[in-house]
């Protein structure tokens, strides 16, 4: 240290490292009173209450049930009925996202229309609903819209296959049985012979330079195996017609107005920012590109396909990060509508067994391991289409 | 235990300097134990003392108190060593290395001369330096004793211009300071262990307390429930909680009209805030139709006064597509969040082997809609609360009956916080107090009357009233509440007994005093004594 001393230094008030160090020392401290004085508080708080900090808790016996999601009985513990929500959150949110994608994308799209109406409709569109409360958003569609729908016993069918009603929609699926598993390995085999289909015409039209259609020949090949196997296997699949029951509906599959409430408003509360980012990404696209794409003859549909969408989405990836986090985050909101998510269901759990401090770390953690994760798959997609080089 | 292990390295590092450079050992943490044998021998010597003294018995805590005095004792001395020399003033000249290797003569401005040769002099007495070496002491100031062939010099490290020592003496003065307040700080905490540190007040002041300075007493209220808290359309919160609100402000402080100088306030409150807000101090009495149960006792921390209101739960649908309950098996039945009606309607479904989805909404008024739009075939809560809100609902949905099976009990009881005996105690006793009053036959019309001259000395006690005996006046009965023991007075003039409560907010609703009534009357309402 004595030896550092021999080099000529600016006095330490004018010292720029010194300050630098200083300041992060100053604020290094302060963080650590204010996080002292937090966690001090937290302490103060428990002790004074005499609240007890363990998650034993989540083992006990739940006792409420919940209308909606995986298998769970009101014998399971808390923690099963926190998984539940957990189940159903993914469930909105998944769906979510991809619906708002979609429709953010069509707006923003449509918003750069050339045709006067259209364009009209986007702007309106996103202006009003960019611009109200998500939670009025989502009530409204609620009380407003699925609850005015018809009541069961009047409620509306398609060819009695499908069934929309206040309480809930169904539409007849089908039901796997025997034979099912044999079945699938006749449709991997199809999926196969389908890509070797793809490949081959692939070849043939690079050869000859005549344009096959593809697809079609694809999946004609699939159809043509999966209906040989189909029989092969005994007619492994049986429909499921779902019945008018007095309460609600019997099998098909299912969608509960709760959910189709809040899958509408958090997909046309998100669609519209997306539609916004959507909107901005393909005006950030160089004109050059456009007017390329023109002078080569190209449809203003295929430009727009084949030119612009492709540079624009990989702009519009970081911020659609957000919107997807906003829209799971977002499904919170269930709580007003009695959905039971994780916020609906935690609520339950902490007025049934009053530790509010550890469910609600819980729940905090669970949303941020969500937010992780759906952050990651798009930080990854994002490094896989980043160009390297010129934009 | 914080401190003590941040200490740990710093003091156990300044000790083994400190003995290397007295002997003029090869030093420093840098170098590797080989290089610096008696060094590292010193800190292991020091660790197995210090263990020998643990299990010796010597007391580490007052040695750690010894060692702090005796630091305290040695450290002015060496402090003022090092700052006031730079202070004195006079005049001189100096040759040797300055810090930027600089020889030869030259002049030392005068308020450095004189202390340079002090501290010389007691650098040479305190050291014997041999070679360049460093030391540190114990609050980390690093200072340089570099004995050259021509002689010591004390050099607060890279400044020995004359201007450079001053500053350096502030940024180390400034660094002494902050070790001292933060150390300060820390002690404090170890004395109040336990009472949060340094920025919250100790609970010593009870919420009773708390409420007579304030002035007004806060109440947490329903306003959905026709009945026991309703909002009008004047937009004022009324109801049957409503006026035991008003009937504890009474008592609390000694007025026969609390509304006048606003001495409650009501703040409505939903179903799962309730006990969060009232553990938060949001309000200070929680009537709210408000079922006891051990959970709430326990966990929630929650003491409940006597019951005001006797309850069940029950279910509400309309009559002409459900004759009884088990028409019900999987039906959709709305519930409230928040409340013990989600675990019961689940029991007793469970019980009867029927089966059902819940609804599950935040308050009446989404529930309403629900129901109305035929979402939920039928509707659970509170027998109370759904009679009170069948009159409102049967102008959109006719012919809606309530059940008679009962699901749960569901007695509805004023609840405070834990941890104030005080305050409870009066609470409980006004409950008390206003039950007692219908068995005795007193009313808010003639207790004025019954405080001029009580008919009998039960009466006499519940008003605190002095009893004639002989010419003398005799004591009031002073039960040693911490309110006046006149306040069931100020009660039964602000809002009357129990009937008389009873039948302004509930009977014009259709409710039968039913297990309300007295339990002289076959129910099961039964009031304290006051002796």
């Amino acid at each position: 240290m004595a030896a550092a001393a021999n080099r000529a230094r600016p006095p330490l008030w004018r010292n720029v490292r010194f300050l630098r160090i200083l300041g992060q020392a100053i604020f290094v401290l302060l963080l650590v009173i204010v996080a002292r004085e937090a966690v001090l508080n937290l302490g103060f708080g428990v002790e004074r209450q005499n609240l007890d900090l363990s998650f034993d808790f989540l083992r006990q016996r739940a006792g409420f049930a919940i209308k909606e999601g995986i298998a769970y009985s009101p014998n399971e513990s808390f923690f099963r009925a926190f998984l539940v929500g957990v189940a159903n959150t993914i469930r909105v949110a998944l769906v979510g996202i991809a619906l708002a994608t979609v429709l953010g994308l069509v707006m923003g799209v449509a918003r750069l229309s050339t045709n006067w109406l259209v364009r009209r409709i986007g702007q309106v569109y996103v202006e009003i609903v960019r611009n109200t409360p998500v939670l009025v958003q989502i009530i409204f569609w609620y009380v407003a819209v699925i609850l005015a729908l018809p009541v069961i016993e009047g409620g509306l069918s398609l060819w009695d296959l499908a069934f929309v009603s206040n309480r809930g929609t169904a539409v007849a699926w089908f039901r796997l049985e025997e034979g099912a598993g044999a079945w699938s390995l006749f449709l991997l085999a199809g999926a196969a012979v389908g890509a070797l289909v793809v490949r081959r015409r692939t070849k043939i039209n690079e050869r000859t330079g005549r344009l096959t259609p593809r697809v079609a020949w694809a999946a004609g090949a699939f159809l043509v195996v999966a209906g040989v196997g189909f029989l092969l296997t005994g007619t492994p699949v049986a429909g499921d017609v779902p019945e008018v029951g007095r309460f609600g509906y019997t099998g098909g599959v299912q969608v509960s107005p709760e959910y189709t409430a809040l899958l509408l408003g958090l997909v046309i509360y998100t669609g519209a920012f997306i539609a916004e980012i959507v909107r901005g990404s393909i005006q950030a696209v160089p004109r050059g590109q456009k007017e390329a794409a023109e002078a080569l003859g190209l449809t203003a549909r295929q430009q727009l396909r084949l030119v612009v969408l492709p540079q624009a989405l990989r702009i519009a990836i970081p911020p659609l990060n957000s919107q997807y986090l906003n829209l799971t985050k977002n499904s919170s909101l269930a709580l007003a509508i009695g959905y039971p998510e994780i916020v609906s269901v935690s609520n339950t759990i902490i007025n049934q067994a009053a530790r509010a401090t550890q469910m609600l770390l819980l729940v905090m953690a669970t949303y941020l391991l969500m937010s992780l994760t759906i952050s990651a798959v798009m930080n990854a997609l994002n490094r896989a289409v980043t160009r390297r080089g010129q934009a | 235990m914080g401190t003590g292990l941040l200490a740990i390295p710093t003091l156990a590092g300044s000790a083994t300097y400190a003995v290397s450079e007295a002997f003029g050992w090869t030093e420093g943490l840098g170098r590797k134990p080989r290089e610096a044998p008696g060094f590292y021998g010193v800190i292991g010597v020091a660790m197995l003392v210090g263990l020998t003294l643990n299990f010796v018995g010597f007391d580490p805590i007052q040695a750690l108190y010894l060692s702090a005095i005796l630091n305290g004792l040695a450290a002015p001395p060496l402090v003022l060593l090092m700052l006031i020399p730079v202070q004195l003033r006079g005049r001189g000249e100096t040759t040797g290395r300055d810090a930027l290797g600089r020889t030869g003569r030259r002049h030392l401005p005068g308020d450095v001369a004189l202390g340079d040769r002090l501290s010389r002099v007691a650098a040479e007495r305190l050291t014997h330096p041999v070679g360049g070496v460093e030391h540190r002491d114990m609050h980390g100031h690093g200072f340089a004793f570099r004995k050259r062939r021509e002689d010591t010099r004390c050099i607060l490290y890279g400044k020995e211009t004359d201007m450079g020592i001053r500053r350096s003496n502030l940024f180390g003065a400034l660094l002494l300071s902050l070790v001292i307040v933060t150390s300060a700080c820390t002690r404090g905490e170890e004395d109040g262990n336990g009472d949060g540190g340094t920025a919250q007040p100790a609970p010593t002041e009870s919420l009773l307390q708390t409420i007579t300075d304030r002035g007004v007493l806060r109440c947490g209220v329903n306003n959905t429930v026709p009945g026991f808290g309703f909002e009008t359309a004047e937009g004022q919160i009324e109801g049957f909680d409503v006026d035991f609100c008003k009937a504890f402000a009474a008592a609390m402080f000694g007025t026969p009209s609390p509304e006048e100088g606003t001495h409650y306030e009501l703040i409505p409150i939903d179903a799962d805030a309730r006990f969060n807000a009232l553990r938060a101090g949001e309000f200070d009495v929680l009537v709210r139709n408000t079922t006891w149960t051990s959970s709430r006792d326990g966990a929630e921390g929650v003491s409940f006064a006597h019951p005001n209101f006797y309850d069940g739960q029950a279910i509400l649908a309309p009559e002409d597509d459900f004759a009884s309950l088990e028409d019900l098996d999987g039906a959709n039945i709305c519930v409230t969040t928040g409340t013990t009606t989600e675990l019961n309607l689940a029991d007793y479904f469970a019980s009867r082997d029927l089966d059902f989805e819940p609804i599950v909404l935040e308050d009446y008024e989404v529930i309403f809609e629900a129901f109305r739009q035929n979402r939920c075939d039928a509707v659970t809560g509170d027998r109370s609360a759904l009679a009170g809100l069948l009159p409102l609902w049967e102008e959109d949905v006719p012919n809606l009956t309530i059940f008679e099976d009962v699901i749960s009990k569901e007695p509805l009881a004023p609840g405070v916080l834990d941890g104030d005996d005080e305050w409870f105690d009066v609470v409980n006793m006004v409950v008390n107090g206003i039950i007692l009053a219908e068995e005795l036959g007193v009313t808010s019309e003639n207790v004025a009357q019954e405080i001029e001259g009580p008919s009998d000395p039960f009466i006499g006690a519940l008003l605190g009233v002095p009893v004639q005996e002989g010419e003398e006046l005799g004591l009031g009965f002073d039960p040693g509440l911490a309110v006046d023991p006149t306040f069931m007075q100020n009660v039964l003039q602000a809002v009357g007994n129990y009937g008389e409560i009873f039948e302004r907010n509930l009977t014009p609703l259709g409710h039968e005093r039913g297990i309300n009534a007295l339990w002289t009357d076959g129910g099961i309402q039964y009031a304290i004594p006051f002796r």
